[in-house]
């Protein structure tokens, strides 16, 4: 590779078409133009040579506190993952009742959605329990987990993690309540009783469906929404360690190590790295229209 | 010469290379140009001045860009090279797959390369940070490098690490002869006599006494986001809101025409805005010359040739202040503007009313532009730099192996195989 910038190289130092560099003092200066013939051979470098890049002027300081506050929306969306698999868990070695869940996705639901509305929810959801119950028989159950896995996975990377807005949600989000249900039916079909398969559904809607909603309208209502935020993961938080808590120690193990890592380890990194960012703007750049 | 753009494609690069070629030819050198076949023009064509053009069987990817197969195009080119007894090698244009892999087997072949740089990039998005490792790969063993613009010499000395010694600026230019202005084509209903007699009469005479009635303004371009449609769209209605007597006239074709005919109809200006098209080469010219001001709303762009045929054909130019285009013209034939529709119409305004007064001589300002720019000129300097070129000692397989390695870590390593790999074909092609 040749230097960029500096020492000339011997062979470089001789003009390119010009006039010998003796001349030097008594030559008017050199301007950036084209439409004038000047006195300076074609490979002139000027001391003006790119005196109007600018490097790095976007880049703002990231703050390690605020990117850790940034993540508690990942952290969120993991535990609504892990609440739900843990419910399910639950509900499939039947160590729950299956009322207890109905009953608290009823409360919730309502008070989300209009009365009317919800009844209608409701109806269709209990007549479409049966047919969801014996959706999947025929698939062997190794598939089953691992489309699951898949679609969780798919929903924890296509949510919406960075727009405020409850309305204007951009497209792959979507996308990513769409996998969650998706797995969700899948799951519920592994469920044994129609109880079962019911509440497993209206805890798949809440959570991945109405939460999202919740915690943007919090976010949006109240300012700085780092209480919110901090608020729903401690929360969440708690909800998941105690529902993988009776599965096994070593869940809970990966659990908070995965929360910890997202939420201290990784805005630790993305701030290290900071330092090489070389961003280079300049007058060859697409111009943005203005207003 | 070689790139994958020449005629009949029509752009740019081609008429340079077209151009570069006949001035080069007429100075008493042999020119060869390569690229790849369009349609049926397969094989060897000859120019009028005896230049040949090989229009070389490939397989074409994209707008005209061929398959980059690495070494497919070596033994061809080699034929040429060895039949032609080529000296130097000249690449065009970084998107051209052609010129890449043409300069590497150049080197290989122990030639000289020399390569032309047309455009401009950034260094954001994923497309120009993957040709921008491409330029590194390809720049990282050459003779030299000209650039069409100061603005365009920063950026690709940036782009591939370059030593700026090593890179030229030698401007395009424009056959003036072509592009000679014509005032009684601007408005051909009006009295043609009386206005020309306006230009033709000593200027102080009539300037303040006639003035002009009608404006019309061109615009001749690719409808393409990049040249700034977006902003003739917003700009069109607040001027012709403002000027009743303005009237604009818009050449080229592309994605953006919707947009122009949608706005055309929402504010009523059909009788106003004349839509025209694609517009054939060799009727640019006309369609300059009916216009007083020719306005570019670029958003990026290396030298801009269209402001400098409009300046030869003797309008008044209004443009936006991107790239090289403020290197271009002096200040007293174009009026600049940053790229927003406020600004915009700013410029407009004083531009319309430069020309109300009859200020602008169009056949000063084409005297002017003829003494600016000349293929002759580009041809002269352009020899410089082959000479400076043919100066450079030649380099060995280890410095040059050297040399590939230092375009990455990674891309280093990979580049350095390739051109290994490269050597080897030529080897095996030289038994």
């Amino acid at each position: 590779m040749e230097p960029v910038s500096p020492g000339p190289l011997p062979e470089a130092a001789s003009p390119v078409g010009g006039a010998p560099a003796a001349a030097l003092g008594q030559r008017p200066r050199w301007r950036k133009l084209l439409y004038i013939r000047q006195d300076y051979p074609d490979n002139y470098v000027d001391k003006s040579f790119l005196k109007l890049m600018k490097r790095n002027v976007n880049v703002r300081q990231l703050d390690y506190w605020d990117v850790v506050c940034e993540t508690f929306r990942v952290s969120q969306q993991l535990s609504v993952t892990v609440i739900f698999v843990a419910a399910f868990l639950h509900l499939d070695s039947g160590s729950v009742p299956s009322v207890t869940g109905l009953i608290a996705g009823s409360c919730a639901i309502s008070a989300c959605l209009a009365i009317t509305s919800a009844a209608l929810f409701f109806t269709m959801l209990l007549g479409l329990t049966p047919i969801l119950k014996n959706l999947t028989e025929n698939i062997s159950s190794d598939s089953i987990w691992f489309m699951a896995i898949v679609m969780l996975l798919a929903n924890l990377l296509f949510h919406d993690y960075g727009s405020g807005s409850s309305t204007h949600t951009r497209f792959p989000d979507s996308l990513s309540i769409n996998a969650a249900m998706f797995s969700a039916v899948l799951l519920a079909s592994q469920l044994e009783s129609n109880n079962d398969v019911f509440g497993l559904m209206l805890l798949a809607v809440q959570l991945f469906a109405l939460f999202p909603i919740l915690r943007r309208s919090m976010r949006a209502w109240h300012h700085p929404s780092v209480f919110w935020d901090g608020f729903f993961t401690v929360v969440l938080v708690i909800f998941a360690v105690a529902l993988l808590l009776p599965i096994s120690h070593a869940s809970v193990t990966f659990y908070t190590a995965a929360i910890a890592f997202v939420t201290f380890f990784c805005p630790y990194m993305l701030v290290s790295i900071q330092k090489y960012k070389s961003e280079i703007r300049g007058p060859w750049d697409e111009a943005v229209i203005g207003h | 010469m070689v790139s994958d753009f020449f005629y009949p494609n029509m752009g740019g690069v081609e008429g340079h290379i077209y151009h570069l070629s006949q001035r080069l030819a007429r100075r008493g050198h042999k020119v060869v140009v390569v690229t790849h076949r369009y349609g049926g023009r397969v094989g060897v064509r000859y120019l009028t001045s005896g230049v040949k053009v090989y229009h070389v069987p490939h397989w074409l990817v994209h707008d005209q860009v061929s398959l980059p197969t690495l070494y497919g195009f070596f033994p061809l080119f080699r034929y040429i090279v060895v039949r032609e007894s080529i000296d130097v090698v000249h690449g065009h244009q970084a998107f051209s797959a052609m010129c890449h892999e043409a300069i590497l087997h150049a080197r290989t072949m122990g030639l000289r390369a020399v390569f032309t740089d047309h455009s401009l990039f950034g260094f954001e998005d994923t497309s120009s940070i993957l040709t921008n490792k491409l330029l590194k790969f390809t720049l990282s063993d050459i003779d030299h490098v000209i650039c069409v613009s100061h603005t365009s010499k920063e950026n690709t000395v940036l782009r591939a690490s370059l030593n700026p010694l090593h890179v030229s600026v030698i401007p395009n230019a424009v056959v003036c002869a072509e592009f000679t202005p014509d005032p009684s084509m601007r408005d051909p209903k009006k009295s043609k006599a009386g206005y020309f007699a306006s230009v033709v009469a000593p200027a102080d005479s009539f300037r303040h006494v006639r003035l002009v009635n009608s404006v019309t303004i061109v615009v001749a371009s690719r409808l393409v986001y990049r040249k700034g449609i977006d902003l003739l769209v917003a700009v069109i209605p607040a001027i012709c809101q403002e000027f009743p007597q303005v009237q604009f006239v818009i050449g080229g074709d592309g994605p953006k025409r919707v947009e122009l005919e949608q706005m055309r109809e929402r504010f009523v200006l059909q009788d106003r805005v004349q839509l025209l098209g694609a517009v054939n080469h060799s009727d640019v010219r006309d369609l300059l010359c009916q216009g007083h001001i020719f306005l570019n709303t670029s958003l990026t762009e290396a030298f801009c040739i269209a402001i400098v045929e409009a300046a030869s054909c003797g309008l008044l130019v209004v443009s936006t202040r991107v790239g090289g285009v403020p290197e271009v013209l002096p200040d007293d034939m174009i009026m600049f503007a940053n790229p927003e529709e406020g600004d915009i119409i700013r410029a407009m305004r004083a531009a319309i009313g430069t020309i109300k007064e009859n200020a602008v001589d169009p056949f000063e300002i084409h005297r002017r532009v003829s003494n600016m720019y000349s293929w002759t000129d580009v041809a002269a300097r352009a020899e410089e730099v082959y000479r400076c070129a043919m100066e450079m000692p030649a380099v060995g397989l280890a410095e040059r192996l050297l040399r590939y390695n230092g375009c990455g870590v990674f891309a280093g390593k990979l580049a350095a195989m390739i051109m290994a790999v490269d050597f080897i074909i030529w080897m095996l092609l030289d038994e």
